[in-house]
Formats: C-alpha cells, sequence, structure tokens
C-alpha cells in the first residue's frame, strides 16, 4: 500500500445536528489506490462523514485534507474537480434524461477541465460500457430498474474522473445476481487505480471488495483495520456486528 | 442508429443538415409572417401580431429560467415592466435619446435579474416562488400607488418615442426581433448549457456532484431570462409609445406561465407558440380581455392537470406514433 495521510486526511471531524452528534471526533486517512470500507450501524453517522468529505455539509469542528490540501472550505463541485466523486445512498438520476446524457453532464465538465481529451460522447459510452449500462444509453433514467439506477449513479460519479470515488451504499435493494455484478464493476474501477470508500451494509460484498475497513457507531470510529482484524474485534461485535458478525468471524 | 442520434440531439452540433424536417415549419411559419402584410393589410391584425411578437420574446424568456433550470419564478412581469418603464420615463422626462433609453431599459432588467438572481440562489421551491413574487409585487405597488408620480399610474407615461413610425415597419421590426430572440434562446437551450440547466432542474445536488457550479448556471439562467424579458418590454414600451401599469400587472405574470403550460414547458418554441396563439385569441376576440385572468388561471389548472406537456408534447406524440406505426414516413 501507498503513503497513507497523503491522499485523504480527516482530522477531528465532528458534524452536529441540534446536539446530535452524528459525526463526532473522527480522524483518519486514507492512502493513494487503497480500498476502504466503512461499516457502521443505520444512523451511524456514515453518510454524514460522506456529506462532509464532499462539502455537501459543512462541519461543526475539524478539517479534510486532499492531496495535501485543506479543502474543509470548499464547495462540492470545486472538490469534484480536484477528483473526488460520490454515488447517493438514495439515487438522484436526472430522471427526464437519457442514460446517456446523465453521464455527458458530467463528461462535460470534466472535458471542460481537460481530464477528457476525447469526444465526451464516446467517453461517456465507454463509462457506460464499463458498468454494463451501454445497452440503456437512449433509456429516459426514470425508466430504469432500481439496480440499474445504481449502476448509473457509479457511471456519472466515474464520467467526473475521479481519483477518489466515495460510494454510498451502492448494493442496497440489489438481487444477489446484481450484487456480484456490481461487485466485479467496483473491483474493476479500484484496478483502474482509483481509490474507492466503500459504505455498505451488504457486509459481505464489504469484506470482500476492502483492504481496510472502518467501523462507525454513535458517530465515532470504534475499529480500524484489515476485514479479518475488524471481524474478531470484541467491540465491534457487541457494538454493532451482534450474532451475524460472530458467525462471519468463525466462516 | 437512429435512437442514438436522437438520444444525443439535445447535445449534438450539426444536426440540422441531417433533418430538413426540423426546418420545416419554422420557415414556413417566417414565410407566411413575412407575407401577412401583404395578404392582409389590416392595421388590427398587425398590432395583435406584434404584441404577439412581443410576448413571444417575453415567454420564450421566462422558460429559460423556469422551464429549463426549474426555478419557479411568479413574477416575470418585473423584468418587463422594468425595462419598458425605464425606457419611458428616460426617452420622455430626461430626454435621452430612445436608443439610449432602449439600453438603458435592457440594463435595468439585467441589473434586477441579478438583484433577484442573487437572493434567490440560496433559494428552493416555494421560497424561491414567494421572493420572486414578492419582487414583482413590490414593483406593482410602486407602479401603481408609492410612485405615481413618476409612473403616471393608470394614465400612465405618455409620448415615447418610436423607432419607426407605422405599423407595418413595427411589424418586421418586431418580427425580425422575435426571430432572433428565440433563435439564441433556443441555441442557449439546446446547447450543453442547456442540458446542465435541465440537469440542474432535476437535481441539483446530483448535479453539484457532477462538478456543476449550480450557483453560477441558476444566476446565467437569471440573467438570461430577465435579459430577454427586458428587450421585449423595452420593445413594448416604443411600440405602444405609452406604458401604464399594465406592464407589471400580477395577469401579465401569469400570462408567462399560461403561455408556457399551453406550448410545453421547457422546450423554448413550446412557450413561443403559446404566446402567439393565445395573444391572437385575447386581442382578436377583445370581449375575452375582460375573462382574462380567470382563463389564465382555467388554462394553467387544466394544463397542469391534463397535458402538463403542452401542445409540444402533443407533436411528440404524434411522432412516436409515426415511429411506430412501421416507420412508413422514415426517411
Ligand atoms: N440533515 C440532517 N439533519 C438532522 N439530522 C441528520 C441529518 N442528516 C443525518 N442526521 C442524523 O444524523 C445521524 C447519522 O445519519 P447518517 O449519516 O445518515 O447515518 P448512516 O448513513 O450511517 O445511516 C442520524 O441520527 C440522522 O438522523
Ligand atoms: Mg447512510
Amino acid at each position: 500500500m501507498s503513503r497513507s495521510g497523503e491522499f485523504l486526511e480527516v482530522i477531528n471531524l465532528s458534524k452536529h445536528f441540534k446536539g446530535l452528534r452524528a459525526v463526532d471526533d473522527v480522524t483518519f486517512s486514507v492512502g493513494n489506490g487503497e480500498f476502504l470500507g466503512i461499516i457502521g450501524p443505520n444512523g451511524a453517522g456514515k453518510t454524514t462523514l460522506f456529506n462532509l468529505i464532499t462539502g455537501f455539509l459543512k462541519p461543526t469542528s475539524g478539517e479534510i485534507h486532499f492531496v495535501g490540501r485543506d479543502i474543509t472550505g470548499m464547495k462540492p463541485h470545486e472538490r469534484v474537480k480536484l477528483g473526488i466523486a460520490r454515488t447517493f445512498q438514495v439515487t438522484k438520476p436526472f430522471k427526464k434524461l437519457t442514460v446517456m446524457e446523465n453521464v455527458i453532464i458530467a463528461a462535460l465538465i470534466a472535458r471542460k477541465q481537460g481530464k477528457i481529451k476525447e469526444d465526451e460522447k464516446n467517453f461517456a459510452a465507454e463509462v457506460l460500457e464499463k458498468v454494463g449500462l451501454l445497452h440503456r444509453k437512449d433509456m429516459a433514467a426514470e425508466n430504469l430498474p432500481h439496480g440499474e439506477v445504481k449502476k448509473l449513479e457509479i457511471a456519472r460519479a466515474l464520467a467526473t474522473k475521479p481519483e477518489l470515488l466515495l460510494l454510498d451504499e451502492p448494493f442496497s435493494g440489489l438481487t444477489g445476481e446484481e450484487v456480484a455484478s456490481l461487485q466485479e464493476v467496483i473491483k474493476s474501477i479500484h484496478e483502474d487505480g482509483i481509490t474507492v470508500i466503500l459504505i455498505e451494509h451488504v457486509l459481505k460484498a464489504c469484506m470482500a471488495l476492502s483492504e481496510r475497513i472502518i467501523v462507525l457507531n454513535y458517530g465515532k470510529i470504534i475499529a480500524d483495520g484489515t476485514p479479518e482484524e475488524v471481524c474478531m474485534d470484541k467491540q465491534v461485535i457487541e457494538a454493532y456486528l451482534g450474532r451475524r458478525g460472530l458467525e462471519f468471524a468463525s466462516g | 442508429m437512429r435512437g442514438m442520434r436522437q438520444g444525443m440531439g439535445q447535445v449534438g452540433q450539426g444536426m440540422g443538415l441531417m433533418q430538413p424536417k426540423k426546418f420545416a415549419v419554422p420557415l414556413v411559419f417566417v414565410a407566411i409572417a413575412t407575407i401577412i402584410p401583404f395578404i392582409a393589410p389590416s392595421v388590427y391584425l398587425l398590432h395583435v401580431l406584434i404584441l404577439a411578437h412581443i410576448f413571444v420574446i417575453y415567454a420564450a424568456s421566462w422558460d429559460i429560467l423556469t422551464g429549463y433550470t426549474g426555478q419557479l419564478n411568479l413574477g416575470h412581469a418585473m423584468f418587463f415592466g422594468l425595462s419598458a418603464y425605464v425606457v419611458a420615463i428616460t426617452n420622455t422626462m430626461l430626454k435621452t435619446p430612445l436608443f439610449l433609453s432602449v439600453l438603458m431599459g435592457v440594463a435595468s432588467a439585467f441589473i434586477l435579474s441579478v438583484a433577484v438572481g442573487l437572493p434567490c440562489l440560496r433559494l428552493r421551491g416555494p421560497y424561491l416562488a414567494i421572493t420572486t413574487f414578492s419582487f414583482s409585487w413590490v414593483l406593482f405597488l410602486l407602479a401603481s400607488s408609492a410612485m405615481i408620480w413618476l409612473s403616471g399610474g393608470e394614465e400612465g407615461v405618455r409620448g415615447v418615442k418610436t423607432f419607426i413610425v407605422g405599423t407595418i415597419p413595427n411589424y418586421y421590426l418586431s418580427l425580425v426581433l422575435m426571430l432572433i430572440s428565440v433563435y439564441i434562446l433556443y441555441r442557449i437551450a439546446s446547447s450543453e448549457t442547456g442540458l446542465i440547466l435541465k440537469a440542474i432542474k432535476e437535481d441539483e445536488d446530483a448535479a453539484m456532484a457532477c462538478g456543476i457550479d449550480t450557483t453560477r448556471y441558476k444566476l446565467l439562467a437569471f440573467l438570461m431570462s430577465g435579459t430577454f424579458a427586458g428587450i421585449a418590454g423595452a420593445f413594448y414600451a416604443q411600440y405602444m409609445r405609452i406604458v401604464t401599469v399594465d406592464v407589471v400587472t400580477l395577469e401579465l405574470s401569469a400570462s408567462a406561465i399560461a403561455f408556457s403550460l399551453v406550448g410545453g414547458i421547457g422546450t423554448i418554441i413550446g412557450p413561443a407558440m403559446g404566446a402567439y396563439i393565445l395573444t391572437i385569441l385575447f386581442e382578436g376576440f377583445a370581449w375575452l380581455a375582460d375573462y382574462r385572468v380567470l382563463i389564465y388561471n382555467l388554462i394553467i389548472v387544466s394544463f397542469v392537470l391534463f397535458l402538463p406537456g403542452g401542445l409540444m408534447s402533443l407533436r411528440d406524440l404524434l411522432r412516436r406514433r409515426e415511429e411506430e406505426g412501421g416507420g412508413v414516413g422514415g426517411a
């Protein structure tokens, strides 16, 4: 693994909602090229953490550094231009636009920045091909089945040419078959050199993909280690994984 | 292949030559519009059509902000009205040359669009609608009572100069102005910028996540919208040569919505069509004018309920039928 602490650094980050500490003094860093999983029970603060990293929320306190730059005060679109892309847990397709147009919009900005040299339509087609949606390119996004909307979210994020990709529960609501195929897609994205942070409830997929896992509970990090380490961690097992964790840990 | 071309039509350039059909309707319209003064030289008819041309620009300019960008503007008359008043007041009271007055009128609409746009950038949904409505309401109150010494109230500001005297010259001038304005707005709407505006309308967060500076693009939409409405208002002032509170009424703001709903919101051409048809209808059947507000409201409600896509959606429906019918007419 490459040097951690230089790519993404989250330093004493907190976000309070009227007294509720959704993210509570969280510190961690992610190395370039790493695949980090973030797990934790519902309401643990995972999505809030993503919103802070991507600039959709302003932190109550703390800092975020990306490639050595303090990005804490930057707007979401500025962070995208720096190379941070995200998907939404509750999908947000441009419903009335076609699948192709959805992806082209993200590619347009990347092309204006010079990140894409080729024609943005060709590039968008390549991205759609990668996630397996090219056959749907002319369909209005609102007509896509749920599993494919999830893929569209990822395609759109990829079209911004990110260096860091944040995926918020991309597997939720997918069938077993869909999970398997999406898992391959995400794996190949990581193999292309993109650093990935994956929030996931489908533990099996998350454990299989992640090199390292952070466990959040009540806004705090309660464990940080390899999937194996995390699964063996008593605190994690008690606080979150419960019986399922024990089952997983014992194979 | 066909599907691919269609899917990209929104973004693509140079599609025109491949689709001569696309130009047929506008060309026929321009041809007919050009010869109307010869085949029907009625001053009254031409007057109605001049107003129609003005309101076409007005409706299309509303559409770029609300139809494309999704920023609900309930007070569009403020841009039209402010520009018209500034033209009339500077020209008659300060005696500035007309072309300078017109420049000032359009500039005032531009400045107003910044003034309204900036606070609106942070607002969404109903708050935005209420804010735009309030701005136009303030302008109406100023014109109808508080600043009556300047606006002349119901009497209005009279004696505005005109660029060209005569109905026929004004007819052609308004026709050219309308064609240029609608063409520009349509080109913008069909460009990359238009696609980005649509994305903002669909989902602002997702647009941001695509790297779009949504604030900048929303402000751009406000500017374009306000400025073109200002152009329409300035032309109106020099053509009518009198400006009354009519130009800042709630009714005029509502008409932008009614025109656009009839034609089809978010298409530029639709609102232009709607404005053309409804203006002729209202001016042609003067007795209808008394029921104008009622009719606008009926139109708004019934189109929202039964044909939210307006007349343009009927066209799309026909096209789809045609395609499904085995492509008999296909090229
Ligand atoms: N915008 C918000 N306003 C108020 N409370 C919020 C907001 N967003 C999240 N929360 C609260 O913060 C906590 C963490 O939420 P979230 O980050 O969505 O958790 P997770 O993604 O881990 O399920 C929850 O209790 C949630 O109700
Ligand atoms: Mg969540």
